[in-house]
């Protein structure tokens, strides 16, 4: 059984009792599923975070990599000296709390059901 | 409605046919004429209340949401209030606000014509307006013409020449894989010099007797719907040809495009960029300098002539890619210069003022944040630029000058806007204030009046190495018979610039003093900062 393989069945609850040991260590993490509730979860935390209902993602793909980028609100070529950049966020399993982590603010946002899964083996 | 203050509109980049009444969004109020109330703000010279003590405090507020949906933050008040809310921002956040000469408001009853006294009245070296750029746009529009959606267009940039009879309206580029550049009988149907003598059946030149014709013109020039339309060219080498062109909606390339050309010392590379703003530009870009460098060029062109700015985390990226690790590492590539009262904070945001640096990653735009930039580690690199090369643009000029990277200009002055602004709203009106300056490593960023070739006849822009060539409309761009580019190439074969001298080939300065006519489909708000920016025109003599 492979790590990544191990964190999948802790993520989703089926090695419960196996999973003690990194609780309360946020580490990178992936989303398990792309889609769906998870995405829309994640969705909304993002736009509660932002103070806004309209949220574009970079270019990550949150199922691939632990980085989350949201665009900036579009700015239009008036801003011709535009010092606008992506807000980044951190995708983070502690072992059984999925979390994104804003380095900004240190701000965490725990997504409560949402399934995610270490980014990197041990 | 928009609105600017300091000089006259520049008839020949608004084609506004007379007659046509104008157009671009309605005033929001900023007309209105209310007389401040007793209980209102009272003005004392040189004391100031934070400008939160007004915000969104509306003579007319607005109801409903914005584009984000975010809830208009308006609230009942006055148009004092509004004038009291523009004097206090100016003064927290305008570069110049000790400059600014204190205006009771009460002397005001339009809040457009009190922004316009907020500002400097100092020039340059040159004798032009120190703020050339302080300008407000009807929020409405303005977050209309921010959006990401593809618009309507041939992919083809169109520009007027002469405004009044006989016009002159020209193309100066075509996007590849748009309908500009459609094959028929193995000519594509746009290209770079291209007069437009007719269009749907109206004589462009001299015809637009009837405000029938002349909305036929402007319709045809600068579609908004999905149609075809009928155009008469002469193409540069003097042939004339209808060509029906179908009006799509299309999305700005970031990376207009680029090439390698090879020559008996090395290979170089091309890249024609004419924005900094979509967010698509960070992986164009990305990826072009990525293919440069497996393709082994020793030196690049960065063809800027039509690229007036936008994101400057994006020219850091490219800046970087020119330059290398070695040359940027340690270094900032623009600190932001804020009023004097600001200190060490960014008075507009609240947050420290940091720098931006030389970005060696992806930020996430649209290549992935950390992912690390090819880069071609050159110590030195050719700008090809116009007075439309500006802001952003100069930003990668003077940040390379910053580090040592030798930028050889080729070309004509850039615009000299080493400033920028965040745009304000406050009750459904946009305000663009200067707020800042940027400066490079070296702390310089004093280029009011542009960069220009060190042989240029211009006495008050910073003199950089180069050529001052006029803009060839004869040659396609990235052609290496373009006047520009075969100029950089020729400084870059024998250290020379071509002749004849550019005393007798350089840009003619003009103003042109016809009846303003819109012949663009961009917004007003656009034409106005770019008129700012774009008082030149090709040399006459040397058109078809």
């Amino acid at each position: 059984m492979t790590r990544d393989l191990l964190a999948v069945l802790c993520a989703t609850g089926l090695l419960a009792g196996g999973c003690q040991s990194t609780a309360g260590t946020p580490e990178p993490a992936l989303l398990i599923q792309g889609d769906g509730p998870a995405m829309e979860q994640l969705m909304a935390a993002l736009e509660k975070d932002l103070g806004r209902r309209v949220i574009d993602l970079g270019p990550s793909d949150p199922t691939l990599s632990p980085v989350i980028s949201v665009l900036p609100v579009p700015s239009g070529p008036l801003n011709d000296r535009n010092t606008a950049l992506p807000t980044v966020f951190r995708l983070e399993f502690d072992g059984q709390i999925c979390s994104l982590f804003r380095e900004e603010t240190g701000l965490r946002i725990t997504l409560a059901g949402v399934k995610c899964r270490a980014a990197f083996s041990h | 409605m928009l609105k600017r203050s300091g000089f006259a509109l520049v008839g020949a980049l608004l084609l506004v046919l007379a007659g046509c009444g104008g157009g671009g969004g309605g005033s929001s109020g900023g007309g209105a004429v209310v007389t401040p109330p007793p209980s209102g703000p009272t003005w004392t010279r040189g004391v100031f209340q934070s400008a939160s003590t007004f915000e969104n405090r509306c003579a007319a507020p607005r109801t409903g949401a914005d584009s984000q949906g975010r809830a208009f933050p308006d609230q009942a008040g006055s148009l004092a209030q509004e004038l009291f809310w523009l004097r206090s921002w100016t003064n927290q956040t305008y570069l110049w606000n000790t400059e600014v000469v204190d205006q009771n408001p009460s002397g005001f009853t339009d809040r457009l014509a009190y922004f316009n006294v907020l500002k400097t009245n100092a020039a340059t070296a040159s004798g032009q307006p120190k703020d050339r750029f302080h300008f407000t746009v009807n929020t409405a529009e303005y977050l209309a013409q921010v959006t990401s959606a593809p618009t309507v267009g041939y992919g083809a940039e169109i520009r007027v020449f002469s405004s009044t009879p006989p016009r002159d309206v020209r193309v100066i580029f075509t996007t590849p894989g748009t309908p500009a550049t459609v094959l028929e009988n193995g000519r594509p149907k746009l290209e770079r010099g291209a007069r437009i003598l007719n269009v749907d059946g109206i004589d462009l030149v001299n015809g637009g007797a009837t405000q029938g014709e002349i909305n036929t013109l402007n319709n045809g020039l600068f579609p908004i719907d999905v149609a075809n339309h009928a155009f008469v060219l002469r193409y540069a080498d003097g042939t004339e040809r209808p060509v029906m062109l179908s009006a799509d909606a299309l999305v700005e390339a970031p990376v207009n495009r680029q090439s390698v050309i090879t020559t008996p010392t090395g290979k170089v590379g091309y890249i024609l960029l004419n924005t900094f703003s979509p967010y698509s530009t960070e992986k164009g870009l990305a990826d072009a300098i990525a293919a440069m460098k497996t393709q082994g060029v020793s030196d690049v062109v960065l063809d800027l002539r039509y690229n007036g700015g936008g994101l400057l985390a994006i020219a850091s990226q490219l800046s970087y890619m020119v330059a290398g690790p070695a040359r940027t590492n340690g270094h900032v590539f623009e600190r932001l210069r804020f009023n004097a009262a600001a200190g060490a904070s960014n008075p507009v945001t609240g947050a420290a003022n940091s720098p931006t640096p030389y970005y060696s990653t992806g930020v996430g735009f649209s290549v992935p944040n950390g992912t690390a930039l090819s880069t071609l580690d050159l110590p030195r690199v050719f700008v090809l630029s116009t007075s439309s090369t500006c802001s952003a643009s100069e930003s990668v000029i003077n940040g390379l000058r910053g580090v040592d990277v030798e930028v050889i200009l080729i070309g004509s002055t850039s615009c000299g806007k080493p400033f920028g602004f965040y745009p304000e709203d406050n009750c459904g009106q946009t305000y663009f204030s200067v707020q800042f300056q940027g400066v490079n490593d070296k702390g310089f960023g004093d280029y009011p009046d542009g960069f220009t070739p060190s042989n240029s006849s211009s006495a008050n822009a910073v003199k950089v190495t180069g050529c001052a060539v006029a803009d060839d409309f004869s040659h396609d761009l990235g052609d290496t018979n373009e006047a520009m580019l075969s100029a950089a190439l020729g400084f870059r074969a024998n250290g020379t610039c071509p002749l004849p001298p550019a005393t007798s080939i350089g840009v003619a300065r003009v103003r042109d003093t016809g009846e303003p006519i819109r012949t663009t489909g961009r917004s007003q708000a656009v034409e106005i900062l770019r008129s700012m920016r774009d008082l030149s025109m090709p040399d006459r003599g040397a058109r078809p």
